[in-house]
């Protein structure tokens, strides 16, 4: 996951300046990070299927808005933040926030949540998904898109104090949630 | 590196799912849609130079204000509810296409219109009428007027069906489906029996199969309500008794992935906002922008807000796909042929009565079957028809 040398390859791609190669190409390389980012976000597989296009269709229009000194795969995961705000915000905007707000309060899970969550391919992720929001996207973040605190501030929009401090209360939260699953209570 | 940060890295390097979401299939939809676009009058990304990806997202940042800004200041009434729910799909166009669109595709536009009436202040009537563009001879660009019906005509399927009115000698006044074309003369008269607590049906939306309803009935001490249903387009005829058995689509039937919340409502409407159809609530608040193809197949402005209002500084609301761009300003609807971002000629116009509003907008294209003439050929037959 070493996305200078993506960056390297992608520098490569546009200098080609065939658009469509260089799409399929990010779509090979990242396709999956952008997805999975989608889906940590919203927790839902039809969701994240029309963010990843909805992004990829962006990156195809934007290309060359795009910094050479930058990293792809932060470009990309900042375009799938903003995206799936965009398609919370506008789809079932209010449900969306009050069904985060019950969740924080551990007083609401959907049938999708739960039965996502069995699926998950091992305990680790299925405790990650249980996450709120904040703490659920910097631990992904962190250890499955293995970005620095830097490129992680800057695809949240937050400081890397406030990265640091959201790692901590996840990596605290996933603690407890580990140790009581191992003692059957979650 | 601490060990539990090790096992989590171990444990989360590999994606959630044993199965992948970014599948092949996934591919071919995004492919599919970029395509789409490109005929559709989108461009090439341009070979500018490179910028950064915070001038992007301050690009888009700045578009969604202006949409927030268009929306605000045409209703501030709905402001709240405008802000929270902003176009996703009136975001998203960019520069002048520079892509070859084939040169002989051409399309049709079928626009369905809505009067209202209100006459008798307890609740509205409406009159519909239907106004087909489409080219003239082989022109893919030569677009013309070439009906205007009374009636709502909307195509489903191989036919069109026809939405009219009926009324009681009291003034009150139903809605009718009947299907017009290559109809089964002995069932094409349905029969609409309107229940005495119904006071007026109006479409607020019509395409694919679906209608979205207002229906204003009296309640039991005898006010006026008003409540909202998707039909099926069979399900016109069909009056409930009491509300309650209203025959309609519950919201879920739709949106399969609702939130729990949203699952169980059954009264929903889809009505227009400036570039797109929108869900609403009974209430009409917007619940979703984005609606699945089963409601509406192509609903995605090829082209920015600014550039449309570069080709009609008055528009208010805007339709587009493959060539064909409808705007609609205060008093008409102006329809171009558009390539390479710009008109080709002088706008078809459409001219709107007072208290008109677009219900519907459908379109055709000359694929392996001809719609495009076949609409035609419909609509200036239905115009004979008409009384």
């Amino acid at each position: 996951m070493n996305s200078e040398t993506n960056l390297d390859y992608l520098k490569y791609m546009v200098e080609t300046d065939d658009p469509k190669a260089l799409l399929d190409e990010l779509m090979t390389a990242y396709g999956k990070e952008v997805w999975n980012y989608a889906y940590s976000i919203t927790r839902k597989w039809d969701m994240a299927d029309d963010i990843t296009q909805e992004v990829f269709i962006k990156v195809y229009r934007h290309l060359h808005s795009f910094r050479r000194d930058a990293s792809v795969k932060t470009w990309l995961l900042t375009i799938t933040r903003n995206t799936a705000i965009d398609f919370q915000r506008s789809a079932f905007f209010r449900k969306v926030t009050l069904s985060d707000w019950m969740e924080e309060r551990g007083v609401n899970r959907s049938v999708e949540q739960e039965t996502m969550e069995k699926w998950a391919v091992n305990d680790m992720w299925a405790l990650v998904l249980k996450l709120p929001a904040k703490y659920r996207e910097a631990i992904i973040l962190f250890a499955h898109h293995q970005l620095s605190m830097k490129e992680m501030a800057d695809v949240l929009g937050v400081t890397e104090g406030t990265v640091k401090s959201r790692l901590f209360h996840a990596r605290q939260k996933l603690a407890k949630m580990k140790e009581m699953s191992e003692h059957g209570s979650v | 590196m601490d060990p539990f940060d090790k096992e989590i890295k171990e444990q989360l390097g590999q994606g959630p799912f044993a199965r992948g979401g970014f599948d092949q299939r996934l591919r071919q939809r995004i492919k599919d849609r970029i395509a789409e676009e490109r005929e559709g009058g989108q461009r090439r990304p341009r070979t500018a130079s490179w910028r950064m990806p915070a001038v992007t997202l301050a690009a888009f940042a700045a578009i969604l204000l202006g949409v927030w800004l268009w929306h605000a200041l045409k209703n501030p009434a709905t402001l709240p509810d405008r802000a929270a729910a902003p176009s996703v799909q009136a975001v998203t166009a960019s520069p002048s296409p520079q892509e070859t669109v084939q040169p002989t595709k051409k399309y049709a536009l079928l626009i369905g219109l809505r009067a209202d009436r209100n006459e008798r202040k307890a609740f509205t009537t409406s009159t519909y009428r239907t106004a087909l563009v489409a080219p003239e001879g082989s022109d893919p660009d030569k677009l013309k007027l070439w009906a205007e019906n009374e009636g709502l005509y909307v195509p489903f399927g191989q036919n069109f069906w026809k939405i009219s009115t009926v009324s009681t000698q009291d003034g009150r006044q139903a809605l009718q489906a009947v299907q017009v074309t290559n109809r089964n003369r002995q069932s094409s008269e349905a029969s609409v029996q309107i229940p005495d607590r119904l006071l007026s049906e109006r479409v607020m939306y019509a395409g694919n199969t679906y209608l979205s309803i207002e229906s204003t009935v009296l309640d039991g001490k005898g006010n006026s309500q008003a409540y909202a249903w998707v039909k099926n387009i069979n399900q016109i005829n069909s009056k409930g008794k009491v509300p309650e058995a209203e025959p309609h689509i519950p919201l879920v039937k739709l949106f399969e992935n609702a939130e729990p919340e949203l699952a169980g409502t059954e009264q929903w409407g889809i009505s227009r906002n400036p570039g797109q159809w929108v869900a609403t609530s009974r209430e009409g608040d917007i619940l979703a922008t984005a609606l699945p193809d089963t409601i509406v197949k192509h609903d995605r402005l090829a082209l920015s807000w600014e550039e449309i209002q570069k080709i009609e500084p008055g528009a208010k609301d805007a339709f587009m796909y493959g060539t064909v761009l409808g705007v609609v300003t205060g008093t008409e609807i102006r329809v171009y042929s558009i390539r390479d971002g710009a008109p080709l000629s002088e706008a078809v116009t459409v001219k709107l009565a007072g208290r008109e509003s677009v219900v519907m907008i459908q379109w055709a294209q000359n694929d392996k079957i001809d719609y495009v003439e076949k609409w035609i050929n419909d609509m200036r037959e239905l115009s004979r028809e008409q009384p």
